[in-house]
């Protein structure tokens, strides 16, 4: 079994439609950051994870916070981690996120490979 | 629209033209009091009618139900199926609303949160400062009609 690496999640900045992201383990705790204020999205991953979890544990698949200005930031788990993800304002929900979903089942096809 | 006399109480029909600026403006067919008096709106942008937005809401297909929370006196209307008790609702909504609460604290510009679950979304918009609305979904496609209605809308949600 091949193991998923911080590198193959990294990748997610070639995933068209992502602005800025960030990933934090169960703590809280930033991993990697290519975030403007990182601790206040980690604030937010790291409560909305604990919340979203206490409602549908392993049903969760994501939550999306919508802006004014269409920037919205979504919140994907990644096993342990979270990942937090600004959209770029001019891609709609919807292409950004199958594009999200694709990769994501990307990540999961290589650990199950 | 039927709205009622101030002085007798008798019913009244009244036109558009007598709707003025939000007041009814018509002399009593019965009694010939001359009316003149604020109406709650039941234009769909009216703020005050959330409940009237809430069912039109769950009529959209694939639509499950929804409910008004508030944080301090909890659930003030619901139209979920019977299989939502009251209680595990008063429990969602706490939770939901402090999500999206702390969301706020950082990000002020943020109106709505969506929550995806694998086979049922939970949409939650800000309708004032201590009120949401949350409405269940069953597809992904009945989220984006929901929330096309709330854009739709908004100004009667986002105060």
């Amino acid at each position: 079994m091949s193991m998923v690496t911080f590198e193959d999640i990294y990748k997610i900045r070639n995933v068209e439609g992502v602005e800025q992201y960030l990933l934090v383990d169960a703590d809280g705790l930033i991993k990697h950051n290519h975030f403007d204020s990182p601790e206040k999205m980690a604030q937010v991953l790291f409560a909305s994870m604990k919340y979203a979890l206490s409602i549908a544990k392993n049903r969760f698949k994501y939550i999306k916070f919508a802006r004014k200005n269409n920037d919205n930031l979504y919140i994907f788990p990644i096993g342990k981690y979270c990942l937090g993800v600004v959209k770029q304002k001019t891609i709609n929900d919807a292409a950004f996120q199958d594009n999200m979903i694709a990769f994501l089942n990307r990540l999961v096809k290589m650990k199950q490979s | 629209m039927i709205v009622f006399c101030e002085d007798c109480g008798e019913k009244n029909l009244i036109t558009q033209d007598q709707f003025k600026a939000g007041r009814a403006v018509f002399k009593c067919t019965a009694c010939n009091y001359n009316n003149n008096y604020l109406l709650s709106s039941t234009h769909p942008s009216d703020n005050g009618n959330i409940i009237d937005h809430l069912k039109k809401i769950i009529s959209i297909p694939d639509t499950l139900g929804g409910f008004v929370y508030h944080l301090e006196k909890g659930i003030l209307k619901h139209n979920m199926p019977a299989s939502f008790k009251k209680e595990n609702l008063i429990g969602l909504g706490h939770i939901l609303s402090q999500n999206l609460l702390v969301c706020l604290s950082n990000y002020s510009d943020v109106g709505r949160m969506t929550l995806y679950l694998a086979k049922r979304h939970m949409v939650v918009q800000v309708v004032e400062t201590d009120m949401v609305i949350i409405l269940v979904c069953a597809s992904k496609k009945s989220v984006t009609k929901v929330e096309d209605y709330l854009d739709k809308f908004k100004e009667a949600f986002i105060t």
